[in-house]
């Protein structure tokens, strides 16, 4: 297992996940996945900051490529075009069952 | 003594000879549980023999039979339930080990409901552990060992309802219970040459039912033929105010078989990338299809929409969000399988606008299927693209070259909470079952039921018995 990364290296690497999600959707839509390596290697700190002493150094691979996969399934849903009032398929009801 | 026949009998002839007597339900009721015991450890089909309940249930039934109290078709029938359903006093495991001692005081909606229609509840079956939400990529996922198809042990029964396929297949229950959140009820059917019935999301209450994804998960019966699949279905279904997600629609089966003919579409792309004797099966399959309804000219594409992407981030994020704290304790680690022990905690990262992306997609794509599946009763493809994968390879070197085919057809259902019944269309490698899915606008089981067994009254498949119960 690895250390539990430093504050620093936490901060670059949300910082580099949170580029990936902040933009408006229309310029995501036609802005390509960040660099791949640095947000593999970003998910890497926040893996081993969030669950480091949880998993093995094999776990923390198998995750990370598990990550990229559902990010990859993200940007694949991005690309459906939604209009505002396209809303959630949630069920909610204020009265009890 | 029960004549080994009698085991593969379907639900109205069981009925029909417990009503004349010829059949005794005490007796039926103790063969199926050795049965369960002998072939179904073999399999590893069953969690927990629930002998005791079982014998008590069949005594009881068999008495109201004496006084003139006939509760329909399941009245004295065995059955057995996938191990995700509460039931009191006995354990429910969900087919992982962390939950191996888990104990509830109460009984799921589907079980109340079997137990009101007299059926006699004879074992909780195997599963996948944790329904698979957890991405499992080989046959060991399940702390009762990998669940076998009973055409040939050495391949997978199929998951995540491998119990209920197996049980059934093999002979050791006439009907069983299993749930699909997305394929687990269509892929076992497959791979054991049983008949599986997904319904329409919200037909059967998952009061009780394990959560894996709340918005996705479904209950459905496993049986000898889509008829058989219909008598429980009328069973358990309607709403329940314990679920406010399921509601009561109407059933319209028809013992007597409608007069026009059904228009069936072929999914488009369903046997590319397909082995060859899952192709062939199918072409042989719209030969006998071509008796009662007219297929469509051409294929009929789906929807050009993420399905499985909305399919992956949905489960990812709704069962961490279920399992949250057996993966943030660590718990997690007593999973059987080397990948559902990581998969949670992928989960637990999915952004929750990449989650809401997914249900928002969803509006759009349940419009998109009821407009392709508009003009037609069902469109068809193969259950699945290859036949059971062996249990010493994972899932993706088990055939390498044959991913294509239905690939779309089983996420894109489920996205939409429609329904699809597998029935089984013939033999492929090593001896092993393929399938034909029936999928169909949403509450329209009763028209798939309908096709699916006038397609079974046309075909033997459904009557083959697997050689591989034996030791």
């Amino acid at each position: 297992m690895h250390a539990i990364p430093s504050r620093r290296q936490f901060a670059q690497a949300l910082a580099v996940l949170a580029g990936a999600t902040a933009l408006p959707i229309a310029a995501q839509a036609q802005t390509p996945i960040p660099d791949a390596k640095a947000y593999a290697a970003a998910l890497e700190t926040v893996i081993r900051h969030r669950f480091g002493r949880q998993l093995t150094d094999d776990q923390v691979k198998r995750l990370q490529a598990t990550l990229i996969n559902r990010r990859n399934a993200g940007e694949l849903l991005k690309q459906v075009e939604l209009a505002n009032g396209d809303d959630p398929i949630v069920a909610f009801r204020a009265d009890l069952p | 003594m029960i004549d080994e026949a009698v085991f593969y009998l379907p639900i109205r002839e069981l009925h029909a000879r417990i009503r004349s007597g010829k059949l005794s339900i005490i007796e039926l009721t103790a063969a199926c549980l050795k049965r369960l015991e002998d072939v179904g450890g073999r399999l590893n089909a069953v969690v927990t023999l629930t002998s005791d309940l079982a014998m008590k249930q069949a005594e009881v039934a068999t008495k109201e039979l004496k006084e003139g109290k006939d509760r329909g078709f399941l009245h004295g029938i065995p059955c057995g339930v996938k191990d995700l359903l509460a039931t009191k006093g006995i354990p429910t495991t969900w087919g992982a080990a962390p939950y191996r001692d888990q104990v509830f005081d109460f009984d799921a909606t589907v079980v109340q409901k079997l137990r009101q229609a007299g059926a006699i509840l004879c074992a909780k079956l195997a599963m996948v552990e944790l329904a698979g939400g957890f991405g499992y990529n080989n046959a060991d996922a399940s702390f009762t060992g990998p669940g076998l198809t009973p055409w040939n042990r050495k391949f997978w029964s199929g998951g995540s309802s491998t119990g209920p396929g197996s049980a059934v297949a093999a002979g050791c229950v006439p009907f069983a219970i299993g749930s699909e959140t997305s394929g687990s009820i269509i892929t076992p059917a497959a791979y054991c040459g049983v008949t599986g019935l997904r319904p329409t999301y919200g037909r059967v209450s998952r009061y009780g039912a394990m959560a894996l994804c709340w918005s996705l998960d479904k209950l459905g019966p496993m049986a000898r033929s889509a008829d058989c699949c219909h008598l429980v279905l009328r069973a358990i279904h309607g709403a329940d105010p314990n679920d406010p997600t399921s509601v009561t629609r109407d059933l319209n089966y028809d013992v007597e078989l409608p007069k026009t003919r059904f228009k069936i579409g072929i999914v488009k792309g369903a046997t590319d990338g397909v082995q060859p004797a899952v192709k062939k099966n199918f072409e042989d399959s719209l030969k006998e299809l071509a008796k009662f309804a007219d297929i469509a000219d051409g294929e009929v594409p789906l929807p050009d929409l993420p399905f499985g992407a909305a399919i992956g981030t949905i489960v990812s994020a709704e069962g961490a969000s279920a399992f949250r704290g057996l993966i943030e304790s660590g718990r997690v680690k007593g999973l059987q399988n080397e990948a559902d022990r990581t998969g949670g905690y992928a989960g637990l990262m999915v952004p929750a606008v990449d989650y809401l992306q997914a249900l928002r997609v969803r509006g759009r794509m349940k419009r998109a299927m009821a407009e392709t599946y508009e003009k037609f009763d069902a469109l068809i493809a193969p259950s699945r693209s290859t036949v059971a994968p062996p249990i010493d390879k994972d899932f993706d070197q088990s055939y390498p070259g044959f991913h294509g085919g239905a690939g779309t057809v089983i996420p894109a259902g489920n996205a939409v909470g429609q329904p699809a019944v597998s029935v089984p269309n013939g033999f492929g490698e090593n001896g092993l079952p393929t399938g034909i899915q029936f999928t169909g606008k949403i509450w329209s089981e009763e028209v798939l039921l309908v096709l699916a067994r006038l397609y079974q009254r046309e075909t033997v498949w459904h009557l083959k018995k697997p050689l591989a119960t034996s030791p």
